[in-house]
């Protein structure tokens, strides 16, 4: 079904306004999003399709709630992606399971651009296949994977980031080297040649 | 609309889900700025009596003391405000932390703006007196933290050492400065030694509170010859070098 509302001609936060006065157009955020955020919970959690389901559900209907207080000055994205991390965050608190990214398509392309961005070959990527990928990401800091997701599956500026995991821009920059640094030091100790 | 959209928007309508309205984030960002302004007062507070100790720490007599500056700062350095300030420095960032936005910033930079701010604060509440007054009201509250201001009458109390203390009861003339009232009620009077420096900036009257460097003379009982005096207690706010609340006879206590 389509929404009822035409979606397509809207910003996000004129779509933010828009729900607050009618409900019906919040439909309009939900499907801009659902794709992107089923992916990132599955990316950062690795739960099954139907429990990233459940999580984005709640995450819908908490941002619904606080719909209020959201600041303008903050791209609607980067809110809700924060809405998303904490609802994965509080999910695992309760399954106590760990952070970890699943294979797949995205892997070998996560792979290629971070050496792109570091200048590693790019042969090494070709040689990965999703399981690979999946042991070298399970074995990083939490906090070096989550980074990592944000900056090459989900393309987030580091400003973005800095809004998503509420950290200051230089500390998501000193992340992100430290997460590539001890990937490329797992690559090693796999006997992935750099 | 996909499955999932349907879901949560019929989930919302069942359930009755209504966005909370602006008033609630906005009272709550309003709290958490007023406790953060609220915390950085009162650490200023506490800076500025840190100041006004600092001030009356008789660094004139570390000779008689027998320490160097440091060891007189260690032994009297005012460890409840310190406390008292690092306490509030502390509130003053975590609340500071979770105003919007503040995230962008190190904490490095939340703690030094706090305590900078805290410190020209407290600066300008020492310049305008209101130290004097908040140590006594904490005095009248919780004589314990104003322990160091007993101590010190003690410290003051040692004739043999060439140290007085007390009120100036009668003004004197030539040679003889004034007499004044010790704070165990014996009455000295205080001469002008050879070595006499006049008071800088400070004139002492009846009434005023005194301490006086020199030494007790030998040969004839409670005379007392002056090296240097000074105001018991000075600074902004201070009015006849005493604090009214303070202890003034060394038996009170």
């Amino acid at each position: 079904m389509q929404s009822p509302h035409p979606c397509a001609d809207k910003s996000d936060t004129e779509l933010v306004h828009l729900t607050l006065s009618d409900g019906d157009w919040y439909s309009c955020l939900m499907q801009r999003y659902e794709a992107r955020l089923l992916r990132f919970i599955r990316r950062i959690s690795g739960v099954s399709p139907e429990d990233a389901e459940d999580i984005l559900q709640e995450v819908f209907i908490n941002a619904y709630r606080n719909l209020n207080g959201f600041n303008p000055s903050l791209k609607f994205s980067s809110w809700i992606y924060r809405i998303t991390r904490n609802a994965v965050i509080s999910h695992h608190r309760k399954v106590t399971a760990r952070v970890q990214l699943v294979g797949g398509e995205g892997a070998e392309q996560f792979l290629a651009m971070v050496h792109d961005d570091h200048d590693l070959h790019e042969s090494v990527a070709e040689r990965l296949d999703g399981e690979v990928m999946q042991r070298l990401v399970e074995k990083l800091d939490p906090k070096y994977a989550e980074v990592l997701i944000l900056r090459y599956f989900e393309e987030k500026d580091y400003n973005e980031i800095s809004d998503i995991l509420k950290k200051p821009v230089g500390t998501v920059g000193t992340l992100i080297n430290r997460a590539k640094k001890q990937l490329r030091t797992l690559m090693t100790d796999e006997g992935i040649e750099l | 609309m996909n499955q999932l959209t349907d879901k949560v928007l019929s989930a919302i309508k069942e359930r009755h889900i209504a966005p909370k309205p602006r008033w609630q984030f906005l009272l709550q960002r309003w709290v958490i700025w007023a406790a953060a302004g609220f915390s950085v007062l009162l650490g200023s507070v506490a800076f500025s009596v840190m100041l006004f100790r600092l001030v009356n720490n008789d660094w004139e007599i570390l000779e008689q003391l027998e320490r160097t500056p440091l060891e007189h700062l260690f032994n009297t350095l005012p460890v409840v405000w310190l406390v008292v300030l690092a306490l509030f420095i502390f509130l003053a960032y975590y609340n500071a932390r979770h105003t919007s936005g503040a995230y962008k910033y190190h904490a490095y930079w939340i703690v030094t703006g706090s305590i900078l701010i805290s410190f020209g604060l407290g600066g300008i509440m020492y310049a305008v007196g209101l130290a004097p007054q908040v140590e006594q009201f904490v005095y009248g509250q919780m004589p314990w933290v104003g322990r160091i201001h007993e101590q010190r009458l003690e410290t003051w109390t040692q004739p043999e050492r060439g140290l007085l203390a007390g009120e100036v009861v009668e003004l004197g003339n030539g040679m003889t400065l004034f007499q004044l009232e010790g704070f165990d009620g014996t009455v000295w009077v205080v001469r002008r030694g050879t070595n006499y420096v006049e008071p800088f900036r400070f004139n002492p009257e009846v009434g005023t509170f005194v301490r006086v460097t020199g030494m007790a003379g030998t040969d004839q009982a409670y005379i007392f010859v002056a090296d240097h005096v000074y105001p018991l207690f000075s600074g902004p706010g201070v009015h006849g070098g005493m604090l009214p609340r303070i202890p003034h006879h060394i038996n009170s206590y």
